[in-house]
């Protein structure tokens, strides 16, 4: 099989299980209470994937810490992103005002540290000072730190994109950085790297959620998360119980992988480019428009 | 006895030497195939990096299940010296896998040997009737190494809490987890500090590195 069609075939099938693990409501057709009596049952008609230490079916549990724990933390990390690129918008289209260049220049610094620090490091650094069970702290840190990475990496673009002809000829022109940031950056060229760095950063999430939960500073029994279901275990590989381990694993590996997957397929479907056609329409309208400015502003003169 | 500090450093020290070997056994095996770079800048982004979560539990299982090792760390007092020293080679070499390293040292490779042998310089070595990868060799080792290495160090300080706390290796970031469930504040601030220290200092010598290779690169264009 081509190398591009076996990615396409990987991604398919690795977003297609993440859903079914994630969407149906499992928990209506198997039962997760404690049942000492069925500790450790291996896959049966009950129990699809088997049982746990404390007899509660495995699957329902896992897609729980889908449900309970990734979903809302992918939530967070969509919307930081999405305010830190807003926020970064904001900087360049205000960058020629004095005040509000100092404030976001002092963001821009506080950005720099924040995201600086390795992200496990300040996460965990975060739940331990806060010493708050549940997933909010978690959310709050990665919150902080996706919507600052975000900002940096729109500001990186920009200053990166600044000397392309078509930007300097839309300043001449007297376009606005902020349309220049939209127009040609956000809704056309930057487009697929932000997408994969959003996906990216969704899997660096899903791996720090369930490191810290594992740690014991993030979710905490009977709310699932991947982290303390192989916390909970960690005894039982050792004396070769691993069929809890491997299924978790499993789940975990794909779940982080689910991401980057989705966004590499919405990629290759060809919707971006059909959205990104009709946004340079629009962009070429604007163009235009500004054209017509210039000639009507110097026919006056 | 080993400090935490010291802990750390020797397993970020196995790190470094399992990716010059890495680094070495890449190149020779590029110099060998010949092959046509196929990663082009969308295939960056591909592959699966497998959280430590993952790597480290299966690793210690499978070793102690199938092999019969302990890769657990030794208890110190009992341990001599090599014993510690062998000990870190597990938790680095999960460390190597889960950061990235690996994958982005072949990925890095691969695209600078391709870049370089169509450079004039290795041009013309051909033409006097030289061997190409000698004469990108250096500028490829290098090059790729250091790039990588500053890519995955995030992901190298990131990943060692948890790697630490799988093996038992009791480093920074064991003795940092067990400062968080002691509640012992100003001594989880003080870990965590030196461990931010640590990653600054690596991020100092890294940076140092890649403007040395930008100068030498300099006097290549």
């Amino acid at each position: 099989m081509p190398r591009r069609k076996r990615y396409l075939a990987t991604d398919v099938i690795v977003v297609i299980i993440v859903l079914m693990l994630a969407l149906p409501p499992w928990a209506n057709f198997f039962s997760v209470k404690v049942d000492l009596a069925h500790m450790h049952s291996a896959s049966s008609w009950q129990h699809p994937l088997g049982t746990d230490n404390l007899g509660r079916d495995l699957l329902v549990r896992l897609s729980q810490a889908l449900a309970q724990a990734v979903l809302p933390l992918w939530c967070s990390v969509i919307m930081a992103s999405t305010a830190g690129l807003i926020m970064a918008q904001v900087a360049l289209a205000t960058a020629s005002s004095r005040y509000s260049r100092y404030l976001f220049n002092a963001f821009g610094m506080l950005a720099v540290a924040a995201a600086s620090v390795p992200m496990t490091v300040t996460t965990f650094a975060w739940a331990a000072w806060f010493e708050e069970a549940g997933l909010f702290s978690v959310i709050l840190a990665l919150s902080v730190i996706f919507t600052a990475r975000a900002f940096l990496h729109i500001k990186d673009l920009a200053r990166q994109s600044t000397n392309l002809a078509f930007w300097s000829a839309h300043e001449a022109l007297g376009g606005r950085t902020g349309d220049r940031v939209w127009r040609y950056g956000i809704s056309s060229a930057w487009t697929p790297e932000l997408l994969l760095a959003l996906g990216l950063n969704l899997r660096v999430a899903v791996a720090i959620e369930a490191s810290l939960s594992y740690l014991g500073f993030g979710i905490q029994e009977p709310t699932a998360s991947f982290g303390n279901i192989l916390a909970a275990h960690f005894d039982e590989y050792l004396k070769g119980q691993w069929t809890v381990m491997a299924m978790t694993l499993a789940a975990l590996a794909l779940t982080a992988a689910a991401p980057l997957a989705f966004m590499r397929l919405f990629l290759d479907s060809g919707l971006l480019q059909l959205i990104t056609r009709l946004l340079a329409k629009v962009n070429g309208l604007h163009f235009n428009a500004l054209k017509q400015r210039l000639r009507v502003h110097t026919s006056q003169q | 006895m080993l400090k935490p500090c010291e802990t750390t450093i020797l397993i970020l020290a196995w790190c470094l030497l399992l990716a010059l070997c890495w680094t070495a056994a890449v190149f020779g095996y590029l110099c060998r195939s010949q092959q046509a770079p196929s990663e082009s800048i969308d295939g960056l982004g591909r592959g699966v990096i497998i959280p430590a979560l993952v790597v480290a539990p299966v690793t210690l299982l499978i070793a102690f299940r199938y092999a019969g090792i302990n890769l657990l760390f030794p208890i110190e007092i009992f341990a001599t010296a090599t014993e510690l020293c062998t000990a870190a080679l597990a938790p680095a070499a999960v460390l190597f896998i889960v950061s990235g390293l690996a994958g982005a040292l072949m990925r890095q490779l691969r695209l600078e040997h391709d870049y370089w042998q169509r450079q004039p310089f290795a041009l013309a070595a051909v033409a006097y009737g030289h061997d190409k990868n000698k004469a990108v060799r250096r500028i490829v080792l290098l090059k790729g190494f250091v790039t990588a290495w500053a890519q995955c160090l995030p992901w190298l300080y990131g990943e060692l809490i948890i790697v630490e706390a799988v093996f038992n290796a009791p480093g920074l970031g064991l003795s940092a987890w067990h400062m968080a469930r002691a509640r012992d504040h100003m001594g989880l601030l003080a870990t965590i500090g030196l461990l931010i220290l640590l990653y600054a200092l690596s991020v100092a010598v890294t940076a140092w590195g890649n403007s040395w290779l930008g100068r030498r690169l300099e006097s290549y264009a």
